[in-house]
């Protein structure tokens, strides 16, 4: 119940950036759009969203500098109710995104679009990374950067660099996609729905591995924290 | 008496700092002046309290509680007023209330709306832009609006002006009233010790100097004053802090080394002031 508190308390502290979120949402849909059509553009918006999110999803770091983490280690909790709230928010904020990339897919079902399996299954690839790149970046501020004030632009690059280019990654990959479409599967004898199957259980795995790796790295940061002189 | 606070063998190590073996007890309903020049270590001392400091070396029990038996309960114990606002800045009193509301079951939400309301805290105002002593009385109005049993202050009154640091003291007056909670106090300001502190706890480099009740401390030294080529070898030796001044010189001599006054110098209670201060002088010319 702490950890969902001390979730709240993040909340509380970045809510100055969810103002900005259904411009940032309806600029990752156009940019989805400017770059490719159907459900090509989907995975890019989704791309572009996993990059939001991995740099929206760490900015409690920068609001808890040293002055003002007293106020969260005061607070009759737990490290492991501290760590856990964190990093709730951190998937919570990661699984908001992922709903509106959901509702995206809804309304371009609806809208008559041919969304190939594959797509979405891709499309929940792109959130299993999108899940990790923020488990990896809470891992590294908890052990080199938290309550730093003196390194901006080092923990600038680490919250941009992975996103960036998982979403240049993308937007590249579905370029290529595109080259090599309607080739790849006909061209070589598979039955496009077999494939779309295991690309849904990949897409799935891939879910449950980001949720366990973050559980880990969740972990990892409980031991430090635990170790450490502020406690 | 019943100790509120028990502090075992307390010691922090640093680079370039130690802090060692601490110790003192602190019954309920008193309150404890905690004093020391800057860089002593009272900070630390403190965080170790509050369980901000990992508390690797020794105990802290806080009405026999330790940190380690149960973390939670023996923070809601705490209320902690800083130097500085811990708040984040960009918070409002309404984020604060939600916070505390959630984390701590005995917050009265009337008795810390009626704080705001008596101290005239602006509700709407990030608490970057408050005043200093605006940011002091929201931190009291979080921990008084709660059930602690003792309240930790770290030079809480620096900076205040004469009217606030009176209504502080009043508050702190109040608060250990009951006989069942009490105050740890660090501050600059000795004249607020003067007034409210039942003992005091001198820190010097980490290392305790001297700890007892207030009033039996002030008895136990004399400030001693005259003219330095007067002081015999024997009294020399005996006083604390010896310092030269135009019209002769000043010292704090122990109560019961007084017959080695004679006639020849004047003498006074000192104040806790004079008696940190000529300490402090000694300590360092050692």
């Amino acid at each position: 119940m702490r950890a969902l508190h001390f979730m709240k308390i993040d909340y509380m502290l970045t809510r100055k950036q969810m103002y900005f979120m259904p411009a940032i949402l309806v600029l990752a849909w156009v940019v989805g759009t400017g770059v490719s059509k159907g459900a090509m553009s989907l995975l890019v918006t989704c791309s572009y969203v996993a990059f939001v999110a991995s740099i929206f999803s760490t900015a409690p770091f920068g609001y808890c500098v040293r002055k003002n983490r007293g106020f969260l280690l005061l607070l009759p909790a737990t490290v492991k109710e501290r760590v856990a709230g964190r990093f709730l928010y951190g998937l919570s904020f990661v699984g908001l995104l992922g709903i509106f990339c959901g509702i995206l897919w809804g309304v371009y079902a609806m809208m008559g679009y041919e969304l190939p399996l594959w797509t979405v299954a891709l499309g929940l690839c792109e959130l299993a990374v999108g899940i990790l790149i923020m488990a990896l970046e809470f891992l590294f501020f908890y052990l080199f950067g938290e309550g730093k004030e003196n390194w901006q632009q080092l923990s600038n690059i680490v919250r941009i660099a992975p996103g960036m280019a998982m979403f240049f990654g993308m937007t590249y990959f579905v370029g290529k996609i595109e080259e090599i479409q309607g080739t790849t599967a006909g061209g070589m004898g598979i039955d496009p729905e077999v494939l779309s199957g295991k690309f849904m259980q990949v897409g799935v795995i891939a879910i449950l591995a980001a949720l366990l790796l973050t559980a880990v790295a969740a972990a990892v940061c409980v031991k430090v924290i635990e170790n450490r002189d502020y406690a | 008496m019943m100790e509120l606070l028990e502090v075992k063998n307390l010691s922090k190590h640093y680079k370039n700092f130690d802090l060692k073996d601490i110790s003192f007890t602190l019954p309920k309903g008193y309150i404890m002046g905690y004093v020391g020049a800057n860089g002593s270590g009272k900070t630390t001392t403190l965080n170790l309290i509050t369980g901000v400091l990992k508390c690797v070396e020794g105990d802290v029990r806080i009405d026999g509680l330790s940190r380690e038996k149960g973390e939670q309960a023996y923070k809601e114990k705490i209320g902690y007023v800083g130097d500085e606002s811990y708040f984040p800045d960009h918070f409002k009193i309404k984020h604060i209330r939600n916070v505390i509301k959630d984390f701590y079951p005995t917050f009265s939400e009337d008795k810390f709306n009626g704080f705001i309301r008596n101290w005239n805290l602006p509700e709407n105002k990030l608490i970057k832009d408050f005043s200093r002593g605006m940011k002091v009385m929201l931190m009291f109005a979080s921990v008084l609006a709660r059930d602690t049993k003792l309240l930790v202050l770290d030079e809480a009154t620096n900076g205040l002006d004469p009217v606030m640091r009176t209504e502080i003291l009043k508050l702190l007056q109040e608060y250990v009233m009951d006989g069942e909670r009490s105050v740890i106090f660090s501050t600059h300001i000795l004249s607020d010790l003067e007034q409210i502190a039942d003992y005091i706890y001198f820190i010097h480099r980490g290392r305790t100097i001297l700890y007892d009740a207030k009033d039996e401390l002030i008895e136990n030294f004399l400030l001693v004053k005259g003219e330095s080529a007067k002081i015999p070898p024997a009294l020399k030796k005996e006083l604390i802090g010896l310092e030269e001044k135009t019209y002769g010189f000043e010292a704090i001599l122990p109560s019961d080394k007084a017959e080695l006054l004679g006639n020849a110098f004047l003498f006074e209670k000192p104040t806790i002031d004079q008696i940190v201060i000529h300490y402090i002088k000694s300590r360092e010319e050692q």
